[in-house]
Formats: structure tokens, C-alpha cells, sequence
């Protein structure tokens, strides 16, 4: 189903302060991109354009169709579960601590109650514990194709991380890890016990830097400053992907999520100070008409509940009962 | 493993409060320690003598241990003042001391101990998805499956060995694989993933505290650690490949030391890479006292097995590694002994050990003691059996 087009000067302008060359990401895989230095031969499907460029082949397949494949996309929200440090009660932040058992548990869970919903890319922050919970969440999922990580830190990285099977790669999720989704950084309240840190800044202090939406801790983030690399990095590389029609999965943090979710719902700054997002509850959203709509959180494949999604989700599930009973 | 002998150790590790004592003072230090009888039948003692040891004595078939403590005269290797090893010499006195002093025992947790060896746990990671579905993986970053998962948690058994930092590739069934085991780990210390893609990224993953920071077991990702880059073959499924090249050709490029697939690496770059990173970077914290995890893949740590079992390119062909099963090596004088495979917690194991020095450790309820038995090889059996008596009569006097 590939036909070979030639390429073409398709270019959209991004601007190249949100490239870093140590993060540089791969092109959002189904829209125009900058304009490649390389000679590539551009294949795009009538159905369904391939998910993996670069990191597959280097010679193959930057998509430049802009056909959608769908003008509807599910968006699926997950906050990690707990982590090692949450169970200790210290500011966590940008330090890359695991889950604990629990937080394991809580992934799992999260991936049964997702597992009948399309994932076609994940999206997770630079940090374990966000990783792990979409790992996690997607050995649940009854559609059985492979997460991989793609490794963009150096042209060593991407070439060694290449897949050499068509087959192979119909059968994989590209998972893009983004520091821009990173959890808010806590700056020097990194690792300090909350306790400890009230009676030291006090305990007003202390409740204005978790909780107001300017005021940053010291040499950390505020909220506004992780909600503006959060919602740009939606943005610029997420949004683009529903706009085709490509299925997200979102493995992020509490405040990352809070941030887009500000943005998806446009909510005002104080409605999202007090927004709490409870971990391993994935939300759904569908992002349709260039519209976002809220749509819960999906409940377990064994729990009956109201199916209100939609149309094409429901013949998702079906055509997957189908083919997996 | 062509080598593999059944050996087995308990370990536990010292608390830290002992190390932190160990580090202020250099004093000989009179200590009890815990006495073991021997058994009678197995062991025996070599005539070198560097210094005087403890004696160990177990007692097999009693519950309650009596603790004697030996006088050892200090040892020729003084530790410096500024070394970089955490320990310092001991000396050891011997008295009895009756079970019941348990608040005396309380106390003696602030002893420093000898520290001239280090741990070295290898853990090949589970099942991924691609093993599942039979693909050559390579360096592609797959993750694990639930049963890689359920691999992981359980390597975590090996609870009682000490881990001060833990090296992993940059793919993140390893990295899952080095977290899910520390789950388990006795000693609650957090691993810390480090960070230095960027300096954004150091500067972001910055711990303020430096009682968080004591509490925490840095993880170090590298890519030189990686599993070996398949080239071509990279998402291939085995038989595919078998019938498209031919399965000896196929066989050639699994098995052979030197032969590479196309665009990929060969047992032999990958030994370089590997090994080279090893002896850079990990060699130097064993040699420094920390106890070392690396949680890898298949090539790489048959690479490193390569270097510390001086194979030749013949035996690492044939080596398999078992999958989730730590293996666990002490260094020691700039060698390294193997130690086969720690066993969990609740299992009874063989213990038997050829001749060589090692470091015996031995854990009580309130208080970790750590002393060396170095002038002698030691043959304990049924230390198993001993350890578990120790978890009985630690029930019975914990208050």
C-alpha cells in the first residue's frame, strides 16, 4: 500500500529555539516538517502512513502526505503512579526516582482500563517513573504491539536503534521521551522532607510555591514556567500528531499534565492551581474538529459502565474482540 | 555456565551508622563479634597468615549463639587516613558476651570493620517483548514483558548484599530490570537515575539534601553497556532470517567471537566497548570498596564475565547467562572471585567455598557485624541453616 512519492519542499517553519540538538526530537511522523538535508525517498500510504521514519532507515520514509488518516484521534492522559520518594514524603521534582510496588501496581492498572482504546504513539517525560508506568500500562493492551523507545541523544543512538523489518515496525508504538514533560522543577526544595522544609521556609511559604501559579521555589519552576515548555511541547509535537489522526498516549506527571489539561479545557490560572489529578487514573480525551473533548476516564474491560465514546472507538473495541477471542 | 561452581553466600550489610563511624576513627577497636563453630569436617585453615582472624565457629545445631570475640593484631595494610576506601583496620577481641546483651549489641553497631573488598552483582535482564515474539532485538529499546517484569522483582531477592551504585545500559529493560530489584532491597536506599544528556539535566535532577543523598544509590546509564547492535537483523524474526541468509550463516553471526552481521557488531566489539567501560568506571568504585550492581544484557555481560573469568574466545561462546538470576563476584587485591548466584532470603542453600579469602558477613536482628576471615579458607556448611536460626532468635529477642 506505499506509493513512492518524490519529495517536496514541504516545509513548515518551527522555530529552532524549541530544538535542542541533544533533545532533538523526530519530526511529528505524519505532518510537514522542515525540509531534510538528506535525499529521501517519501512514502506515504493511501491508509495509513508509517509510524517510524528515521530510526527505522535512514534512507526510507519521511512522510510528507498530509492526508489524515482520521478526523479523530483519542488523546489518553496518565499520571504516574507513586514513587519512591512519594512514599518518603520528599519534594521530588526533576530527580529521577522510580515507582515503588505500588506505583508497579497502579500502572498495571491504568493500562487495563486503556487497554481497549488505539494507542499508535506514546509520549512520556525524560524521567523513569513516567516511562516505566507507559511500559507498564501497555503490557495490558489487547492490541499487542511493541512500545520502543526511540533514542535521539546521539547519531550513534539512532542508528543503532534502527529496525530493519517492515513487518516489524507496523507491529511497534514509537515511544518519544521529552524532557518538556518532565515533572516541575522543585529547585532547591529537591529531596528535602515536606515537614522539614515547612518548619525551615515556613509553612505559608512552603504552601504559596506548591500551589500558587507564579511564584517559583528557589531556583526552581513555577507552574507558569513548566506550563509554557509543557503546552508548547504539545503543542509542536503532540497536537500535530491528532491533527492526522495518530492515537497519543501521554505518560507524564502532575504538574506537566495539569498544565496541558489548562490547555485543553482552557482553564484560568486559579482553576488550575486547585486541579488535582489522581495518579494511575488515565483520562480520555478526543480531539476532533480541532476540538478537544473531555470524555473521563475510561473504566476496566470488566466493569459495565456507560460507553460514551464514540462511533470509532466502539469499532475499535469491536474489530479487537474479533480478532483476539 | 561452563565454570559455574555451587557457590553461595549469605550476605548482609553493615549499617550505616557503622560506616560513618568507621570513617571518623581509626583507633583499634575492641569488638565482639559473633563466633562460629566450624564445621568440623570441612574445615580447615592455610598456614598463611597475614594476620590473625577470628575464629568462626557455627553452631549448627544449637538456636542460641554465644559471641565471642577475638583479639586479632593489627593488620599489615594500615589504611590511610585519606584513603578513598571506606574501612579502616580492626581489632577484635575475644570475650563472651551472653546473647541476652542485646542493648550492648545495639551499641557495637557503631563499629568500623575492614573493608578490602567489594561486591560485584551482574544481572542479565528478563524476557522482553520482542524475546517473547522470537525478533532479533539488539539495541532496539524494547521493554519487558510481565513475566520480565515478575524476573526482575524476584532477581531483587538478593536482598542482603550491600549496593552503593548501580551501572546499567541505556535501554530500558536494563533499567527497569536494576529499579524493579532494588524494590526488594533490605535496605530501602532509593536508586537515583543520573542525568547528563544536557547540562539542563544535571542541573535539573539536583538533590538538595544530604541526608536524601545518603540515602540514595546513584544509577548510572550507559550506552556501552548495551546489548550488541544486531545491525540488519535488528527486528528480524529468527526463522525469517535463518531462511534468508542461510542458518549457518545465521549461526556464524550469533556464535562466532568475530564475525559481525551486516552493519552490526561482532562478540568482539561489543567485548571491546564493554569491557573498556568497565575498567574505566566500574573497576575503580570496586577497587574503592563500593559495592557495584550492573544490570545489562546477554553480550555485554558475557563480555565482562570474559574479563573476569579470563575466558578465551572459545568458553564465551559457549557461556549463557540465565536470565533474571544475579550472579555475584567479590573483588579483592585486584581479582575477582566468583560467588555463583546469592540465593533468596528463605531458601537454604549449600555453602561451600574453595580456598580463598573472603569477606564473611554475618547479620544479626539489631546489628551488622562484617569481619573478615582472611587467613584461611573456610568451608561452611550449612550456613543456610545458620541463618535461619539467626532470623529465629532474632524474633525471640526483638522487643
Amino acid at each position: 500500500m506505499a506509493t513512492v512519492v518524490s519529495q517536496q519542499a514541504i516545509t513548515s517553519q518551527r522555530p529552532s529555539s524549541n530544538f535542542k540538538a541533544s533533545h532533538f526530537l523526530k519530526e511529528p511522523l505524519n505532518v510537514p516538517i522542515k525540509l531534510r538535508q538528506k535525499q529521501f525517498k517519501i512514502q506515504a500510504t493511501a491508509s495509513q502512513a508509517p509510524l517510524l521514519d528515521p530510526v527505522l532507515s535512514p534512507s526510507k520514509t519521511i512522510p510528507q502526505s498530509y492526508k489524515k488518516k482520521s478526523n479523530e484521534a483519542s488523546l489518553i492522559l496518565i499520571r504516574h503512579g507513586e514513587s519512591l520518594w512519594n512514599e518518603k514524603n520528599l519534594f521530588t521534582g526533576c530527580v529521577d526516582v522510580p515507582l515503588t510496588e505500588k506505583g508497579v501496581a497502579e500502572a498495571i492498572q491504568a493500562g487495563k482500563r486503556i487497554s481497549n482504546i488505539p494507542v499508535d504513539l506514546i509520549f512520556t517525560s525524560s524521567l523513569i517513573r513516567a516511562q516505566m508506568t507507559a511500559m507498564l500500562a501497555m503490557t495490558q493492551h489487547r492490541c499487542k504491539k511493541v512500545p520502543i523507545i526511540l533514542h535521539d541523544e546521539s547519531e550513534k543512538a539512532q542508528t543503532w536503534s534502527h529496525v530493519f523489518s517492515e513487518e516489524t515496525r507496523k507491529q511497534s508504538i514509537p515511544v518519544i521521551a521529552a524532557w518538556q514533560l518532565n515533572e516541575r522543577m522543585y529547585g532547591e526544595l529537591q529531596g528535602l522532607n515536606k515537614e522539614e522544609t515547612a518548619e525551615r521556609y515556613g509553612t505559608q511559604q512552603v504552601h504559596e510555591w506548591r500551589r500558587s501559579y507564579h511564584i517559583p521555589p528557589p531556583k526552581g519552576e513555577s507552574l507558569e514556567m513548566c506550563a509554557e515548555r509543557a503546552v508548547a511541547y504539545f503543542e509542536d509535537n503532540i497536537q500535530p500528531e491528532l491533527a492526522f489522526g495518530n492515537n497519543v498516549l501521554i505518560a507524564a506527571h502532575g504538574n506537566s499534565l495539569r498544565s496541558i489539561i489548562m490547555y485543553l479545557d482552557k482553564l484560568t490560572s486559579q482553576e488550575v492551581t486547585s486541579l488535582e489529578l489522581s495518579t494511575g487514573l488515565p483520562l480520555l480525551y478526543i480531539f476532533k474538529d480541532r476540538k478537544f473533548m473531555r470524555r473521563g476516564s475510561p473504566v476496566g474491560p470488566t466493569e459495565a459502565g456507560v460507553y460514551a465514546y464514540t462511533k470509532r472507538l466502539a469499532q475499535y473495541r469491536q474489530k479487537l474482540d474479533e480478532t483476539l477471542t | 555456565m561452563s565454570t559455574a561452581m555451587s557457590y553461595q553466600s549469605i550476605y548482609s550489610f553493615v549499617s550505616q551508622q557503622s560506616s560513618t563511624i568507621s570513617q571518623s576513627s581509626r583507633q583499634p577497636l575492641l569488638l565482639p563479634t559473633k563466633c562460629l563453630k566450624i564445621d568440623s569436617s570441612l574445615c580447615y585453615y592455610t598456614s598463611r597468615r597475614k594476620r590473625n582472624l577470628s575464629k568462626i565457629e557455627t553452631i549448627s545445631s544449637q538456636i542460641s549463639v554465644s559471641y565471642n570475640t577475638t583479639l586479632l593484631s593489627p593488620s599489615k595494610n594500615i589504611i590511610p587516613d585519606n584513603s578513598q576506601k571506606k574501612s579502616s583496620n580492626m581489632i577484635l577481641r575475644s570475650s563472651s558476651i551472653s546473647y541476652k546483651n542485646h542493648n550492648w549489641f545495639c551499641i557495637l553497631t557503631l563499629l568500623f570493620y575492614v573493608l578490602d573488598e567489594a561486591a560485584l552483582i551482574l544481572i542479565r535482564h528478563g524476557e522482553s517483548l520482542w524475546n517473547a515474539k522470537n525478533l532479533f532485538t539488539g539495541c532496539v529499546d524494547v521493554p519487558l514483558t510481565e513475566k520480565g517484569v515478575e524476573e526482575a522483582i524476584e532477581a531483587g531477592k538478593i536482598s542482603n548484599i550491600p549496593i552503593d551504585v548501580i551501572f546499567t545500559s541505556s535501554l530500558i529493560r536494563a533499567q527497569m530490570t536494576a529499579v524493579l530489584a532494588m524494590i526488594q532491597h533490605r535496605r530501602k536506599k532509593v536508586p537515583i537515575i543520573l542525568h547528563n544528556e544536557s547540562d539542563q539535566a544535571k542541573s535539573w535532577s539536583q538533590v538538595f539534601s544530604e541526608e536524601t543523598k545518603d540515602q540514595s544509590v546513584p544509577v548510572i546509564p550507559a550506552w556501552q553497556l548495551n546489548e550488541r547492535m544486531y545491525g540488519e537483523l535488528q527486528g528480524l524474526n529468527k526463522q525469517e532470517t535463518a531462511e534468508r541468509y542461510g542458518k549457518q550463516q545465521v549461526h556464524e553471526w550469533r556464535r562466532s567471537y568475530d564475525i559481525p552481521p551486516p552493519k552490526g557488531e561482532s562478540l568482539e566489539m561489543c567485548a571491546e566497548r564493554a569491557v573498556a567501560y568497565f575498567e574505566e568506571n566500574i573497576e575503580p568504585k570496586l577497587a574503592a570498596g563500593k559495592n557495584v550492581m550492573i544490570a545489562a544484557h546477554g553480550n555485554s555481560l558475557r563480555s565482562i564475565i570474559m574479563s573476569l573469568d579470563k575466558l578465551t574466545c572459545k568458553e564465551v561462546i559457549s557461556l549463557e547467562l540465565s536470565t533474571g538470576i544475579p550472579l555475584l563476584y567479590i573483588f579483592k587485591d585486584g581479582k575477582f572471585m566468583k560467588r555463583g548466584s546469592p540465593v533468596g532470603p528463605t531458601k537454604a542453600g549449600v555453602y561451600a567455598y574453595t580456598k580463598v579469602r573472603h569477606r564473611f558477613y554475618c547479620s544479626t536482628i539489631f546489628v551488622f557485624f562484617e569481619f573478615s576471615v582472611l587467613d584461611g579458607s573456610l568451608c561452611l556448611q550449612r550456613l543456610a541453616q545458620y541463618r535461619q536460626k539467626l532470623d529465629e532468635s532474632s524474633e525471640v529477642i526483638c522487643s
